[in-house]
């Protein structure tokens, strides 16, 4: 007996109980099910909003080389679920790892048992299995799980098994958000490549507002980046195929707006609200720049510009901002400076320690008059 | 940079009578001479009129020079399209470049990471510093925008069509070379293109066909 297919998109239509549809990158095209397919080998990855879940996550699943006329009871376990810890310390410790690292990164749920007809030809229907996944609740939280499952059929009293199938399984919070689509424009479905990084800056973050503040510190953070006035990823769409590739090569630069563009567009894809919002006319307070090091006084810089772009919590009305491009200087006295990461930080509310007035010195910041989610190219 | 600053800048610009008379179509970043002691690293396809190219210094691994460039249907389309690239600049104010460079040209000022923005024919071109070292990027923008008004010194003959069509004139290469582009020079014009055809010459017409590192094409056609 043998698995044929695994389904894990099985309904275009709705999220609340399968997966949610994705794409591999701008130009692959939506990824249809069946995600895992035996011949012709077919392995694409899945993702499961969390939040867009109610009631049972359901695969659909086939197989052949069954029973001619009769039924089966089917499960799959998790292949690599740690086993009882080794005896002395070392081999304890190193369970303990196995367990951590298996809850983070390994086998999204359990398949639950189900009886399997077979025709005459020993060939399955397609059929219904239920998911046992703590991670797929509200407890469940931002990961990119690699799923194996061994698959076995009920032998008397005995699980025998018969298969292995393995699965690149992400988990995000809720359904992704503007740009990002879950029909229409193919190319704006949710890249895998960008759940990749996604998931990475975000890893085992269970709401939105930490997920949202991992993937600014993210933004704000890597290693091989510096700070140029003049937007280097897009300023009608983003450029975020780019981006990614950037990420992973050598150094380069980028400017407010393509860190506004990252820091929306990869938390969105996660389940976020956010949305790219300009303000005008400001010389800045110092500030520790793109990357910078608050111990190095040279990285704390102060400019002259004509705007600045930012995130904002659905629109300009929520008064609530991240930055990924700077962080601002908490500090009253000019020769100490403290970095504070803006994330989820209230934009102009009186108060000194708000957004505006730790960023801005003299000039109006006046805001745009709309805000925006470029599109991804 | 304020959109009314650059407009100020540019609108006498785009006023001018033109008679450069050069297009560049299917134009790519990296189909430019080589920036100096440098080894090309990176190219993009952003968007389908967007490419970009990026160097890497040798023996300096935090160097490295960007080139982005876009095509426009035309010089006057392209200048307007200068008005948006300065827009997405943070910086309040971005000087004028030199004079001789594109048709007119701003640059990041001292004491900023090194960049340049200019129009050459129909292209908006940036070149950037891109890597952790400060680079001079005008000595390599002037190359650039040399290279590409300049007149093949070499071409041989064929490899591309011009032909009249629709009031105009359709340029078409006789081979697919994926790096190629083609340059299109009829001086006094002011030309624009609408798709594969070009509209706006007075005088004859000269194509090149252009791919680094291999044999120049061009055929002329008179009007």
């Amino acid at each position: 007996m043998q698995l044929e297919e695994v389904h894990f998109n099985h309904d275009l239509n709705s999220a609340s109980g399968d997966a949610i549809t994705i794409c591999r990158d701008k130009s692959s095209g939506a990824i249809v099910a069946p995600e895992w397919q035996r011949a012709p080998v077919k392995r694409e990855p899945a993702a499961y909003a969390r939040d867009a879940i109610s009631g049972g996550v359901t695969i659909r699943v086939k197989f052949s080389g069954g029973p001619s006329n009769a039924t089966r009871r089917i499960r799959a376990i998790d292949a690599n679920a740690p086993t009882t810890p080794p005896p002395g310390c070392a081999g304890w410790i190193a369970w303990l790892i196995q367990l951590i690292a298996n809850a983070i990164f390994g086998t999204v749920a359990d398949v639950m048992p189900k009886n399997v007809q077979f025709d005459a030809a020993g060939n399955s229907a397609l059929e219904s299995f239920t998911l046992n996944s703590p991670y797929l609740m509200p407890g469940g939280f931002v990961s990119k799980r690699n799923t194996v499952w061994k698959w076995q059929y009920k032998s008397k009293r005995h699980w025998v098994d018969f298969d292995v199938s393995q699965h690149t399984i992400y988990v995000i919070i809720d359904v992704p958000m503007a740009p990002w689509v879950q029909s229409g424009d193919p190319t704006q479905l949710p890249w895998a490549i960008a759940l990749d990084q996604a998931c990475a800056w975000a890893l085992a973050r269970a709401t939105k507002d930490q997920v949202a503040e991992a993937i600014t510190l993210g933004v704000n953070r890597v290693s091989n980046v510096t700070y140029t006035p003049s937007t280097m990823f897009g300023f009608d769409d983003y450029y975020l195929a780019s981006y990614l590739s950037h990420l992973a090569g050598g150094p380069f630069v980028m400017n407010c707006t393509d860190c506004a563009d990252a820091v929306t567009t990869l938390s969105n894809l996660l389940g976020c609200n956010l949305a790219e919002g300009q303000f005008f006319n400001m010389n800045t307070k110092p500030f520790l720049t793109l990357a910078g090091d608050p111990n190095n006084s040279a990285d704390w810089v102060s400019w002259s510009w004509g705007y600045h772009e930012i995130c904002w919590l659905n629109d300009y009305s929520s008064n609530t901002v991240w930055d990924g491009c700077m962080q601002l200087d908490m500090s009253n006295n000019p020769a100490v400076h403290v970095a504070k990461l803006p994330a989820k930080m209230p934009f102009e509310t009186g108060n000194p320690d708000d957004y505006k007035p730790r960023l801005i010195a003299t000039g109006a910041g006046s805001l745009n008059s709309f805000v925006r989610h470029r599109k991804v190219v | 940079m304020q959109r009314e600053e650059s407009v100020k800048l540019i609108d006498p610009v785009i006023a001018k009578p033109r008679d450069t008379g050069l297009l560049l179509l299917g134009f790519k970043a990296w189909a430019v001479p080589a920036l100096p002691e440098s080894d090309l690293s990176m190219r993009e396809q952003l968007t389908p009129a967007t490419t970009r190219a990026v160097w890497n210094l040798r023996g300096r691994p935090d160097a490295r020079v960007a080139l982005t460039a876009t095509e426009h249907a035309s010089v006057r389309d392209a200048l307007r399209a200068l008005v948006r690239d300065l827009e997405a600049n943070q910086l309040a104010t971005v000087p004028q470049g030199p004079t001789d460079l594109g048709e007119i040209s701003f640059v990041h000022p001292n004491g900023v990471v090194p960049a340049v923005f200019f129009v050459t024919g129909n292209l908006t071109i940036a070149v950037s510093n891109f890597g952790r070292e400060n680079v001079e990027v005008l000595p390599f923008a002037r190359v650039v925008d040399a290279d590409l008004r300049a007149r093949p010194a070499q071409a041989r003959d064929g490899g591309l069509a011009l032909t009249a069509e629709r009031g105009g004139v359709r340029a078409r290469p006789l081979f697919a070379a994926p790096d190629a582009y083609m340059r299109v020079l009829a001086p006094g014009s002011d030309l624009r293109k609408e798709d594969d055809t070009i509209f706006g010459a007075t005088g004859d017409i000269e194509a090149f066909y252009i791919e680094p590192g291999r044999e120049t094409y061009g055929t002329r056609i008179g009007r």
